[in-house]
Parts: structure tokens; sequence; C-alpha cells
């Protein structure tokens, strides 16, 4: 249980490669923190650094009140469970959960009450007897996480721990790990390449790329107001539509302009718009498939925001469809109840949710916020 | 520090037990005289010396001592008895008793006491060879592990390391406990107790880099996970359903799982190199010398990866043959049209469009990056450097120079020497 503190952290390779930049985070005890982002964004990077396996090139990490730049790994109280990690095949259940422990001298009273604890908590008492081989993958898993619990540390570190399990098998334990976080009330540093697994996990998420973080926050959060438009096409699936066109300003009122496509934005934006300096400029506009609508309630509301589109492709999911349009040259998906029956050529209208659409300026590819009050607030 | 030699303990017990005082005869070769190759006639009859004085035949050394005995091993000259303490050195023995049990117990603890020598040996030329190749002498390197059997005249005993198998280079990250440069006893015996838990491999000595040598069998029943190996741009293990290829996937993911379990139960950080599966125990200067050559193309080519095996890269091994003279060269007549240094960014560029084929919309969906934003970044290459990396030609070139101009300015170990 502790606080954990990255400030101002770097890593360099030899050569040039760099693969954190200026890392700062501020997790707080008993926190689920996930780190997300593509293969090679120094997401095990950083967690090998808390973890003191990989040395900090600059910067302070502090785990408690203390600061363990120069701390060996051992004395760092924490606990890793990778993605690869195999079970020792020749030892029992039993004894890879006490292995650990005895490489520490642990009395072996103490370790078998450890032993017992952590079995009991992750249900696998009837398993202790059993070789590796005779478990199944959702057990072996478990084993993994009990040899991490009986070190009873005060920050786990878990490195893509699920990514050798189905699908199926991942989706329950995500579930098991987060209930066990519950349970154990120990912070958690969590690393995943995956976004579902990110947003399902995460108290907060870190979004990384290239060796930087992108933005910090929960995952609603992060969903619905991504920084920019990495995150934005990042998080969700299937991902964020973005369309290429510029803000035009007539009389009163400023239009999103594309290849036929014309919307009309709401009033209330306007005052962000201005402030970012983004009108007449070229423009990105970022609508998640989910925010298309072909219901009339829709096409009704927002009579300024809709698109003409032509279904390419009809992607049956069971209760929804996953349409591929094509609108004015470029193809967008929009996810529409399955009730509909769409056919490849098909002409189709769809209504943008102004609500929840998002305008990034083209050139940094940075989120105008939704309002003057957002843009304060994330000042 | 060694005071004693490694066989005094085992001596002085004996002669204590049984009441005998020895004389210790030095230098390397016994003069022959016809009782001794009668006694050899007769001890080759013992059923104790086949059983427990090695299989081998007593070494009969001739004119230019060509063989010397084993440590252990007795033989007879006159009446008195001789026993080969270790390499050059062997004891005489006035009023032994006869019983030839008696002969096999001061063999046994022989053995025990001069068993490290070998496996000293071994950590010692891996260590030659490492430093051979740390000065870009390759020719020295081989020459040096090729010679090594014959120069030191090592005998592995025969069960020590379970073949086909591979050497292994472990080598330690203290990180901030570096500057020690030595792993602390308490350190040591934590790794050998991680590395007991693996029946396949095998813990040959301690180099004090910190690294150790090991030997890994390449267990035929052992389970071999298809996802472990990492397929590289320059197409990673070769398709072909080679035997010795299978046996380095096996010998990879033993490492694999070692150091995990370092990682995670010792909490050490640790990476491997591992050379050429070799399956006959008189091989082992080729085991050892692709070890060293495994070693040199892991930290030149691939610092990050955490197991690096030899002729896993063919590319790699190839352009780790070429001499610094020509890669400088090469290096030379590349830079003519720019810089050949790339950013990051750009270096990542790069990496994108190979592993796109090329293709600059995959290419920008495996860089999250924006086909605009992609073509900046190609264009900001070929301002710098001269080359369009859209052009096969100019992508092989400077993905070619990166690698070569990366290991031409890192020193062999961006550790410490060894
Ligand atoms: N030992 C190393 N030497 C050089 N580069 C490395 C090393 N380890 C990792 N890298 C590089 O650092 C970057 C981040 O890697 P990593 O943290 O493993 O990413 P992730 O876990 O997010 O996939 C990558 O570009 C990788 O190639
Ligand atoms: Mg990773």
């Amino acid at each position: 249980m502790a606080r954990v503190q990255l400030n101002s952290i770097w890593k360099r390779y030899s050569g040039d490669v760099v693969a954190v930049k200026d890392f700062n985070l501020d997790i707080q005890d008993k926190e689920f923190v996930v780190f997300v982002g593509p293969s090679g964004c120094g997401k095990t990077t950083t967690l090998r650094m808390i973890a003191g396996l990989e040395d900090i090139s600059s910067g302070d990490l502090y785990i408690g009140e203390r600061r363990v730049n120069d701390v060996a790994p051992k004395d760092r109280d924490i606990a890793m469970v990778f993605q690869n990690y195999a079970l020792y095949p020749h030892m029992t259940v039993y004894q890879n959960m006490a292995f650990g422990l005895k490489l520490r001298k642990l009395p072996k009273s103490e370790i078998d009450q450890r032993v017992r604890e952590a079995a009991q908590i992750l249900d696998i008492e009837h398993l202790l007897d059993r070789k590796p081989k005779a478990l199944s993958g959702g057990q072996r898993q478990r084993v993994a996480l009990g040899r991490a619990i009986v070190r009873e540390p005060q920050v786990f570190l878990m490195d893509e721990p699920l990514s050798n399990l189905d699908a199926k098998l991942r989706v329950q334990m995500r579930a098991e790990i987060r209930k066990l976080h519950q349970r154990i009330q120990t912070t958690v540093i969590y690393v995943t390449h995956d976004q579902t697994e990110a947003m399902t996990m995460g108290d907060r998420i870190v979004v990384m790329r290239d060796g930087v973080i992108q933005q910090v926050d929960t995952p609603q959060q992060v969903y619905n107001f991504p920084v920019n438009m990495f995150v934005a096409g990042f998080i969700g699936s299937p991902a964020m539509n973005f369309i290429k066109g510029e803000l035009v300003q007539e009389s009163d009122a400023v239009f999103f302009r594309a290849p036929q496509v014309n919307i009309r934005l709401q009033e209330g934006r306007y005052a962000a718009l201005r402030q970012a300096g983004v009108i007449g400029k070229e423009v990105v506009l970022g609508v998640r498939p989910e925010d298309l609508h072909n219901e009339e309630m829709y096409l009704n509301t927002y009579p300024d925001a809709v698109l003409n589109a032509r279904v390419e492709v009809a992607e049956n999911m069971g209760s929804e469809v996953y349409a591929h349009v094509n609108v004015g040259g470029q193809t967008i998906i929009s996810r529409v109840n399955s009730r509909y029956h769409l056919t490849p050529g098909e002409e189709l209208k769809l209504a943008v949710d102004l609500n929840k659409a998002h305008i990034f300026d083209a050139a940094s590819e940075v989120a105008v916020p939704h309002s003057t009050a957002e843009a304060v607030a994330a000042k | 520090m060694q005071v004693h030699p490694p066989w005094r303990e085992a001596l002085d017990a004996f002669t204590r037990a049984f009441g005998v005082s020895p004389r210790i005869v030095d230098g390397p070769c016994q003069p022959r005289v016809g009782a001794a190759v009668a006694a050899d006639l007769a001890a080759a009859s013992d059923p104790l010396r086949s059983a427990d004085l090695g299989g081998a035949p007593p070494h009969g050394p001739g004119i230019g001592c060509a063989a010397r005995r084993e440590p252990g091993a007795w033989w007879c000259e006159g009446d008195l008895w001789f026993v080969q303490l270790d390499w050059d050195t062997s004891a005489a023995f006035p009023g032994l008793p006869a019983d030839p049990a008696v002969r096999s117990l001061l063999s046994l603890a022989l053995r025990g006491s001069v068993q490290p020598r070998w496996q000293e040996i071994l950590v010692q030329q891996a260590l030659n060879g490492l430093r051979a190749a740390a000065q870009g002498d390759w020719e020295r390197t081989r020459r040096t592990l090729a010679d090594a059997r014959d120069a030191v005249r090592i005998q592995i005993p025969t069960d020590a390391l379970r073949m086909p198998g591979a050497f292994v280079w472990v080598e330690f990250h203290l990180g901030a406990e570096q500057s020690v440069g030595t792993l602390r006893p308490e350190l040591r015996s934590l790794v050998e107790e991680v590395a007991e838990t693996s029946p396949d491999f095998r813990l040959i000595g301690w180099a004090e880099t910190p690294a150790v040598l090991g030997f890994v069998t390449a267990d035929a029943s052992a389970a071999v996970d298809g996802d472990e190996t990492e397929v590289d741009s320059d197409g990673g293990p070769s398709p072909e359903n080679d035997e010795r290829m299978i046996g380095t996937i096996r010998v990879r993911s033993v490492v694999q799982q070692l150091l995990a379990a370092l990682e995670s139960d010792a909490l050490l950080a640790a990476q491997a190199s591992v050379g050429r599966v070799v399956d006959r125990l008189e091989t082992w200067p080729d085991g050892l010398c692709t070890l060293v050559d495994a070693c040199c193309q892991h930290v030149r080519f691939a610092p990050g990866r955490s197991v690096f095996a030899w002729g896993e890269r063919p590319l790699l091994q190839l352009l780790a043959g070429i001499g610094n003279e020509r890669v400088a060269a090469f290096l030379q007549a590349a830079r003519r049209r720019g810089a050949l240094t790339l950013d990051p960014d750009m270096a990542e560029t790069l990496q994108g469009m190979l592993q796109a084929n090329l293709n600059i919309s995959e290419a920008a969906r495996l860089l999250y990056l924006h086909r605009n934003t992609l073509m900046n970044r190609i264009e900001r290459i070929r301002m710098q450097t001269g080359y369009d990396v859209r052009q096969f030609d100019d992508a092989l070139l400077l993905w070619l120079a990166q690698l070569l101009a990366r290991s031409d300015s890192d020193r062999l170990s961006g550790r410490p020497a060894p």
C-alpha cells in the first residue's frame, strides 16, 4: 500500500533511443492505474524502471515516502507479474507460490501461512498439490498472481499478464483481477496494449505514445474528452471516425465543411473554437461510430448535421451492424441497430450527434475543448 | 585468493586417515618404466578402476608427453604408488595399503576437489573470447577458442554437460549496485537457487562482470512455445525445419523461463546470449565460439533483446563478420548524400515503412500517424540524409547504415568491459 510518484522520469538507452520522455505521474495509494499504448511506446520500460529492473536515466521515483532510484529491486517492496511468465513445471502449486519467499529466507511457518491465505483469496486451495501441467490456463494465471500476492508488496506491477490467454478467459480474468484488487487493497500498476482492457480495468488510465504521456484520466473522461487525435483514435473500438475539412464562418454561424459535408456547429462551441484560433483553418472532425445515427429522432434533432452516405460494407455483429459508409470519398463507420438491413450501394442518411463530436486542429492534432470552461479546467 | 591448491584438503584428509606421508611430484610428465606398464595393465583389469576411477584408459605419457593422466588416476612404479593430483602435479606414496578401495577413496575426493577446474577454464575461455571480440579482433577470438582445447587440455567429465545443448552467457544488470563490480555472495546464492529449479540449465561458473556461463540442454521432451520466437525485420528464424534450430528454440525457451524466474523471484534483471547447439562434448570450442559470436551480435545489433541466440538472425551474423575497415568505408560512402543519424521519430518512421513493405497507408496505420504527418517525416528524412525511404534501395541502405553506424559508435559493451 503506497503512493507512487514519478517525477520527470526519462529513459535513454545506449545509442540515441529515448524510450521514456519526461514522465510525470502521481499514483495514489490503493489506486489501479493502467498504462496503455501501442507496442513500443515505453510501457514496459516505465514499469521496469519502477521495479528497478531498469535504470532511471534521470528524474525521481518515489514509492511511499522513499526515493527509490538507487534502491535495489528486492528492497523496493514490489511484486511483478509478467506476460510470459511460466510456472516452475517441476514444482507443485504450493512450492511455486512459496519459492519466492523461500529465496527471501522467510521462516517456514510464515511461508505456509501466506501461501494458504493467498490460495484462499484466489480460490485455488484445492490445487496446492498439483503440478502446473495439471492446471487449466485460468488456474495457472491465478497461481502466477498468487506468487506475487504472497510477497505482500506495497505495489503490484503487472505487464500484460493476460495476453497469453484466449479471448474468453481474458475477459473473465480482467474481472477477477479487479476483484482481487478490491480484496487486497494495494496499489496496482497494470500495463496493456489493449484499450478495452485498459478501459474496463483502470481507475485511471495513462495513454502513452512514443515514450510520452498523452493523457491521464478516468476511462470515461478519456473516452469522452480525448486530448488529441492519437488518444481519440486509440481508445474506442471501432475507432473514432476522422473527417478532414475546414471551419468556415458565415455571418453568425460556424460550419464544418468537407467534400459533400456541411455541418453547422452549435453556438455553445464557438467561443472555444475562437479561442483556439481554428476558425478558417483546416481541422479534423472526430465522431465515434456510435454517435452517427440513422434514426429519425436524431435526423430531426440535428438537421444541420446530416451526412449523405453510401453503404460499402455492412458488418453484422449480432446486436448491431458496423456500417462502413462512404461520405464524399472518405470511408467512415457507423454502428447501427441490426434491425436495419443495409445492403452495399444503398444510400443512407446519418446524423452526427453534435454534443459528442470533436474538433481537432489538423496541424497539431490537438483537440479543441468543447467549451471555454473545459479549456480552463484543462489548464 | 587461492593459497592452497584445490587438492590439498583431500590429500591431507587421506594422509591423516591412513597415516601415510606422500611426496609431491611437480611437472606433468612422469618417467615410465616397465613396472608402470605392468601396473597399468593390472589396473585396467581392476574392476574398481573402470567403475570408480573413471572409464578412461590410463594415459601413457610417452615421449613428448602427448597425453596426461586424469586427476585421481593411480599408477604404480616399482613399489611406489602414484596418484595424479591435478593436471600438473602428482604424489608418490610409500607404504600405501594394498586395498584398491583405499585408493579409490582418494580418487573420488580428488575428482571432487579438482572438478571446478574445467569449469573455471570454460569461464576463462569465454571471457578471453569476449575480450578479443571487444577489441574487434574476431580472428583472434576464433583462434583463442579453437586453440583452447589443445592449449589447456581440459577434460570435461562426460556426464557434466547433457547433450545436445548450447552454452549460455547470462549478464546481470545491477543498476545502482553495478558500481560494486561484483555480485554480492547473497545475490550469487539467489541466482544459484533459481538456476537449480531448471533441470535443463547447468551453471558452469561465475565471471565477475557479473555474469554466469551456463549450459542448457535442448531437451527433446521440453515443450516448445511457438509464440516465443520474435520475428524481426531481417527475417527472424529460418523457416527450415532444421534440427539445430529446433534445439535453439528449446534452449531459448529454457533461458527465457530462467530470466523470468530471476526477475520475478529474485528481482534480478539479466540478459542472455545463446551459442549454437552442439551435440557432442568434443565440439565445445565451437559451442563457446558461437556463444561469444552471439554475445557480440547481441550487444551490437540487438541491445534491447533479453535473449539473443546464435544463428537466429542470419543477416546480423553476416554483418557481424564484416571487418571494421569495410564498415567504415561503407558508412563513408553512404554518408555522401547527408548525415546518417536519425532522431528517434525518424528512425521509427524508417522501421515502420520497412514493416509495412514501403506501403505508406499501412505504415501510417502501424505508426499511428496521419498520412500527411508520415509524408512530412519521410520528406524530412530525405532532406536530412538524401535517401528517399519510399524507394526500396534507399530504405534498405539507410536501414543497414543505421545498424552499422550504431554498432560502430557503441563499444562492445555499454556495460563494464569483461
Ligand atoms: N535495452 C534496450 N535498448 C535499446 N532500446 C530499447 C531497449 N529496451 C527497449 N527499447 C526500446 O524502447 C522503446 C520502448 O519499449 P517498451 O518499453 O518495451 O515498449 P512497450 O512495452 O510499450 O511495448 C522501444 O522503442 C524499444 O525498442
Ligand atoms: Mg511491453
